[in-house]
């Protein structure tokens, strides 16, 4: 079920993808119809124009935008990758913040000149702290605190001339500063004093108005006293008019002495300001803001005095309208009566009863007038009012505006003042600052002067004993070399006798050896002898003795010599157990041998039936070949025959070499071989031992001649 | 024992056995002859015909005997 289901499935999904793609293609194709027909529609050249548009469009206003706005310059900067490039060449680069002020060049440090001017200069500001020009000092002292290391190269002089020059330099500054201290002060005294007494002056005139103006009040106020108490007060009035007058005189005078004397030390203290000593500064402070002060005080006096001037004016003037209001009342008076003499006093016992009347109507009149007057007054008190206040504000305004641009020329003077003190501290605090500067880098050239003092002081030390070890090394290596030149001598001439004392015990030895080689050989040698014998002792047909005592004997002489004790392992059992046959026994053997190896000649494994038993007797009284054939140097195939190799073998028996015979019978095949088996055998063992034994008798010889000594 | 006293041994073997065999043969011949076969001159000399015959057989056999393979058959699997 599941697998129809999968099966329709896949049927299903190749039929989708079928129509899919059936559907995809005219899709296709419709779209490339409708490309082709809609041709009066968007073309291709036109929908690519519009994007290329509208991509130059966005491209340019976002140039456009970064041109005003850094912020959105930097952000696209960082979100696309080249749009910086595109920013630098549309806009050019970006605006980068203010490059950081340049530190004022240091110059002292690095500067090393080796003048010795400049030394010299260097040297004094280095020790002085309180002279000269604080701005040319510094960097010849920072200068001078570094070529104190290029003086070292320079030859530099003796402390004391230093010490006195300084001390030289010294007094002049002091007696420089001393002068214009004192100038400043004696300038400052006769300012003093002259201000003083302009003070003084004006004090005395501020003085002399009030007690002129004083006094005119009180001879105002005092209006109905008597005649000689008036007379005398307008007297003491004039005198105090006078003494006024005079005051004010002097006090002017003085006040211009004092204003000159003021310039004066202005000046004064101006040049003194221009002629820099450091010393003076606070002089030239002091003397200027006494100046200040003084100036302030002859201010205030004037101000004082002005103020006496205006109040005494005020009285004046009050003193004047009285006076006109009384002549004109003493005018009209006379006019209505004229014969009354003008002394106020007893007035009212003299006059007549008209001139009552008269003076009390020319009162009432004048009553009336002034109540008239006084009327208007009230009615234009307020205009009048107005316009004295404002004449007053007026006034006060100038008179503001006076003592604003007083006191702001005072202030401004105070705040000069001040500024200089100020200025003064902030160079004095300079100064101590730039004084221990200096005298930390005193104290570090001093360090570094010692540093370096103390690594020269190393590399020095360090050459020395350098030179020092090399100097011992070398002589060590000469002792050294001596004793073991000692040594070696003697070490050589130990060996030597060593040498000697073991060749004399080799050769002893040796010679030992050789003697006990030679009995040795000697006792192989007889030994082998015996052997020898032995095998000699072979008669007729029997075999030799056996061997084996031989051998014991043998190895017994020469038990650990590998050489003898292979060859006499080497050795056949048989002949040691049994012994050997001779050569004798065996040649005669080979006769009985050789019949019967002729008779079964032609037997072999073909062919071994009596009848051919019988047939090969016949063949061997038939054949006919000599008895003893010499064998040939080699051999051909058809020298293998029976007969010829039995001829060879008894040539070679008879001739003495069992050695060749053995080989020819060994040639032999078929029922002659098995015939001859046994003699070769025989003769094999034979031919071994004698090998063997003559192998050993020439060991034995040789062993012998070599431990042989010739006499 | 000398291997050239072989043929010799060989040969006295094998005439000793003819004898032997002949002599038994004859007498065997003539013991038939008398009892079975009324005297007649064959069995003689069947019998040591059979006798010669069978001496030279073992003479051969022993003459060839150095030279007779014997051979078994192995199988080869």
């Amino acid at each position: 079920m599941l697998r129809a289901c999968r099966r329709a499935g896949l049927a299903a999904a190749k039929q989708n993808s079928q129509c899919v793609r059936a559907s995809l293609r005219p899709s296709r194709l419709c779209r490339g119809y409708a490309t082709h027909s809609g041709e009066s529609g968007v073309s291709v050249g036109k929908v690519i124009g519009a994007g290329l548009l509208l991509v130059g469009g966005g491209i340019g206003g976002t140039v456009l935008y970064a041109s005003y706005d850094k912020q959105f310059r930097e952000s696209v900067e960082k979100a696309i990758p080249y749009s910086d490039k595109l920013f630098e060449m549309a806009l050019g680069p970006a605006p980068s913040s203010t490059p950081m002020p340049k530190k004022p060049l240091h110059q002292g440090p690095l500067k090393i000149s080796s003048v010795a001017e400049v030394m010299k200069e260097s040297k004094q500001p280095t020790s002085k702290s309180q002279i000269g020009k604080p701005e040319a000092a510094a960097p010849t002292e920072e200068k001078g605190g570094k070529q104190q290391e290029g003086s070292h190269a320079i030859k530099e002089r003796p402390p004391e001339e230093v010490a006195a020059r300084l001390a030289q330099q010294d007094k002049e500054e002091q007696e420089r500063v001393s002068a214009l201290a004192a100038t400043l002060e004696a300038a400052l005294n006769t300012t003093a004093r002259v201000t003083l007494q302009a003070i003084t002056a004006q004090e005395s005139a501020v003085q002399a108005v009030n007690a002129h103006s004083q006094i005119l009040k009180e001879a105002m106020d005092d209006s109905e006293d008597a005649g000689g108490k008036k007379s005398s007060q307008w007297r003491t009035l004039d005198e105090a008019l006078k003494d006024r007058r005079r005051a004010v005189d002097e006090a002017a005078d003085a006040l211009l002495k004092a204003k000159e004397e003021l310039e004066r030390m202005k000046c004064t203290i101006e040049k003194a300001k221009k002629s820099q000593l450091a010393g003076a500064k606070s002089h030239i402070a002091a003397a200027e803001e006494n100046l200040h002060h003084m100036i302030v005080d002859l201010d205030n006096v004037v101000k004082k005095v002005q103020a006496a001037q205006s109040e005494a004016k005020i009285v004046a003037q009050y003193h004047e309208l009285v006076a006109k209001a009384r002549e004109e009342f003493q005018r009209e008076l006379d006019s209505i009566t004229p014969d009354v003499k003008p002394g106020w006093k007893g007035m009212t016992g003299q006059l007549s009863t008209d001139d009552l009347n008269s003076l009390i109507a020319h009162a009432h009149r004048r009553i009336d007038q002034l109540n008239k007057e006084l009327a208007e007054q009230r009615v234009r008190e307020q205009q009048h009012i107005e316009t004295a206040l404002e004449k007053q504000k007026l006034e006060d305004k100038r008179a503001f505006e006076a003592a604003v641009a007083k006191a702001l020329e005072r202030h401004k003077n105070e705040i000069e003042l001040e500024q200089e003190k100020k200025v003064e501290e902030v160079r004095e605090v300079m100064e101590s600052e730039m004084r221990t500067q200096l005298r930390r880098q005193a104290a570090a050239h001093t360090d570094h002067l010692r540093d370096v003092l103390k690594i020269q002081e190393q590399d020095l030390k360090v050459e020395f004993e350098q030179n020092l070890s090399e100097k011992l090394s070398e002589q060590e290596m000469q002792f050294r070399r001596l004793t073991q030149e000692q040594l070696d001598n003697f070490t050589l001439d130990i060996n030597t006798a060593y040498a000697r004392l073991k060749g004399i015990e080799q050769a002893v030895e040796s010679h030992a050896a050789a003697e006990e080689e030679a009995r040795k050989a000697h006792q192989l040698w007889l030994s082998v002898e015996a052997l020898k014998y032995c095998m000699r002792s072979g008669t007729g047909s029997s075999p030799t003795e056996p061997l084996g005592s031989a051998v014991k004997a043998i190895k017994a002489s020469c038990a650990d010599n590998a050489f003898t004790e292979a060859l006499t392992a080497a050795l056949p059992q048989d002949a040691l157990t049994r012994g050997v046959y001779s050569e004798e026994a065996l040649r005669t053997r080979f006769h009985a041998v050789q019949k019967l190896a002729k008779r079964v000649a032609m037997i072999d494994e073909t062919r071994n039936s009596l009848y051919q038993y019988f047939l090969s007797y016949l063949q061997s009284l038939l054949v006919f070949h000599p008895r003893q054939l010499k064998p040939p140097a080699e051999l051909s195939p058809d020298d293998l025959d029976t007969f010829k190799l039995l001829s060879y073998a008894s040539y070679c028996i008879e001739h003495g070499d069992l050695e060749l015979a053995a080989k020819f019978v060994n040639q032999l095949r078929g029922e002659p071989r098995r015939v001859a088996h046994d003699w070769l055998t025989e003769a094999r063992m034979t031919l071994e031992t004698k090998q063997i034994v003559d192998i050993l008798t020439a060991y034995a010889s040789a062993v012998g001649l070599g431990t042989t000594q010739v006499q | 024992m000398a291997s050239e006293g072989d043929l010799g041994r060989k040969w006295d073997r094998c005439l000793a056995d003819s004898a032997v065999k002949l002599g038994a043969g004859f007498g065997l011949g003539i013991v038939f002859s008398v009892i079975f076969f009324k005297r007649r001159t064959w069995p003689i000399a069947f019998g040591s015909g059979m006798g010669l015959g069978m001496a030279y057989s073992n003479c051969q056999h022993d003459f060839q005997s150095p030279y007779l393979l014997h051979g078994k058959f192995v199988k080869v699997s």
